[in-house]
């Protein structure tokens, strides 16, 4: 079922054509990486599913519903905007008190929202005087009141030094672990969602140019990829799977194999993965790049 | 609790609670100083007795004064968080549209009129016997003060936030040089220039701007001084009051489709 569904959507602002009949689904209990350059309509993207901006053309449905025209929508989805909007001049514990109390939250779940995203040390300092990684970590606390079953992140790591990048893509991970909700993140840094995502939307210039289940996706584009496999017997497992042609290398990581393969094999693979089911306890699907993908998808387009 | 067109009252209270509490320090001086004001009012009355209209116009005009700067400077925060996205936040936190201007509403406009005018009708109260003219005159500062906040914000909507503070404290500081001079125009002008019926009109719409300024100003003017009659400060009221209802209506069907 799909949680969010742009139908030829064309937005403008003044001279300027921020979408282009995009059309593309975003499906249930998916983590979606949003993914473009600069400019590419992103931010207009996240705009549009929580019904801030109106298309001027084509439908954006969230939950069968058009967002703009009804707002309780807005009730069941978390959002945190690209740039750092909050007011300056409060206390982080007041912006969110007030925000709970405009969704009715209790002090004891708001409580457990800062810890969850390391806030706790910070409630009563002013917004203004926190770090861009804290500011963030208020835009995430914020996105999470009130339970929402879709969290929509606009650039949730922009502008941040590497350390605070880490910090919060760790943040997300363990969001997606603990609370199991659909997330759309956007960036235009895109290998930094590979560990968090499971699905993609690629974007150039207002234009869609692909989306889907990532695993789908490197099949399509025949990228190079990589499984991670649990096994019970992982040396003679290792053994077995050298000797195939198309396996470019096997590694062994913490007690998991992680098999690098030519792109185009995939399905020979896992029927091999299936045949040797007493060896195998499970496996995943990991690209090695999702930049390759998207230079492919944006090759493939061109 | 749902209130007509589907408003959550508990989520405007809220609001207006927040953005009011952000303000606190603005809204405490303009409150403590226009007491003051009223307070010495009172002891004037107390000792001097009743006195003419244009005496009150004096505590009344310092008062206003004060209120317009508090609404000049809400409005102006209003158009900020419009143009900075800081609205998309609140929205994003199950506060409709409706809900959003209607806070607004009440922060910049609603709220700072009546307190002025539950001040002044207090001391009405406690100084009575009051003339009648001095009561009469509370639909004005009300009308008066939500006027200036109509102008204010509709700048402020429209995205010019620092002219919503600079054109209502100019508006605040010199309307009453503005309606002076205009009606001083209309005294030199004859009633055959085209000029005249220009003043004529930017006097009209100053009047509706600033009905309770007129009502002040309106007296002073002998009507055998001008060609043309000036309208009455009732028609003025109601012209202004239905001006600023109007705009608003205006405003939140505008706020309904635009994009954030």
């Amino acid at each position: 079922m799909s949680t969010v569904e742009f139908r030829e959507v064309s937005k403008r602002f003044k001279n300027v054509e921020a979408l282009r009949g995009a059309s593309f689904k975003i499906l249930d209990k998916t983590v979606t990486a949003f993914l473009g350059p600069n400019g590419a309509g992103k931010t207009t993207s996240m705009k549009l599913i929580m019904g801030f901006l109106k298309p001027n053309r084509g439908e954006v449905l969230v939950w069968g519903e058009e967002p703009w025209r009804n707002e309780d929508i807005r009730g069941r989805i978390g959002f945190m905007p690209e740039k750092p909007v909050y007011p300056v001049d409060i206390a982080v514990e007041d912006l969110l008190n007030h925000l709970a109390m405009l969704r009715r939250i209790s002090r004891t779940d708001l409580g457990r929202i800062v810890r969850l995203v390391g806030l706790e040390k910070m409630v009563e300092m002013k917004i203004g005087a926190l770090s861009r990684g804290y500011i963030q970590r208020v835009g995430i606390a914020q996105s999470l009141l009130g339970d929402p079953e879709l969290l929509v992140l606009d650039e949730p790591t922009a502008n941040l030094d590497p350390a605070a990048r880490r910090g919060i893509i760790d943040l997300l991970k363990v969001l997606n672990k603990e609370l199991g909700v659909s997330m759309v993140i956007s960036s235009h840094i895109i290998p930094e969602l590979q560990e968090v995502s499971n699905y993609a939307v690629f974007i150039d210039r207002g234009v869609i140019l692909d989306y889907g289940y990532l695993k789908d996706l490197w099949r399509k584009y025949e990228t190079e990829a990589a499984f991670h496999i649990e096994a019970t017997d992982v040396n003679a497992l290792g053994k077995i799977l050298i000797e195939k042609p198309y396996i470019r290398s096997v590694k062994r990581l913490n007690g998991v194999l992680e098999v690098s393969i030519d792109p185009g094999h995939y399905k020979s693979f896992e029927s091999l993965l299936m045949e040797m089911g007493h060896l195998v306890k499970s496996y995943s699907f990991k690209t090695t790049s999702l930049g390759d993908l998207y230079e492919r998808v944006v090759r493939g387009r061109s | 609790m749902r209130g007509l067109s589907g408003v959550d009252l508990r989520r405007v209270h809220e609001h207006v609670a927040f953005m009011a509490n952000r303000k606190l320090l603005s809204y405490s001086i303009a409150i403590i100083i226009a007491n003051i004001i009223s307070a010495l009012f009172l002891i004037f009355f107390f000792y001097a007795g009743p006195a003419s209209p244009m005496w009150s116009s004096i505590p009344l005009g310092f008062s206003i004064f004060i209120y317009k700067i508090l609404i000049s400077i809400q409005a102006s925060r209003v158009g900020r968080e419009l143009n900075t996205g800081e609205v998309q936040i609140y929205l994003a936190h199950t506060l409709t549209r409706t809900e959003y201007l209607l806070s607004a509403l009440l922060v910049v406009g609603i709220t700072p009129a009546l307190v002025l005018v539950a001040t002044y009708l207090t001391f009405l109260a406690i100084a009575a016997p009051l003339s009648y003219d001095f009561g009469s005159q509370l639909p004005y500062l009300f009308a008066e003060l939500m006027m200036h906040a109509t102008i204010v914000m509709a700048l402020a909507i429209g995205g010019h936030e620092n002219a919503a503070s600079i054109v209502g404290v100019m508006l605040a500081l010199f309307i009453w040089a503005i309606m002076g001079a205009l009606l001083f125009l209309l005294i030199l002008l004859g009633a055959n220039k085209p000029a005249f019926y220009v003043a004529y009109a930017a006097t009209l719409l100053i009047a509706m701007a600033t009905p309770l300024t007129y009502r002040f100003t309106y007296g002073t003017i002998p009507s055998s001084l001008t060609p043309l009659s000036l309208p009455d400060p009732l028609l003025v009221l109601s012209l202004s009051t239905a001006t600023f209802i109007i705009l608003w209506m205006v405003f939140f069907i505008r706020f309904k489709r635009r994009d954030l």
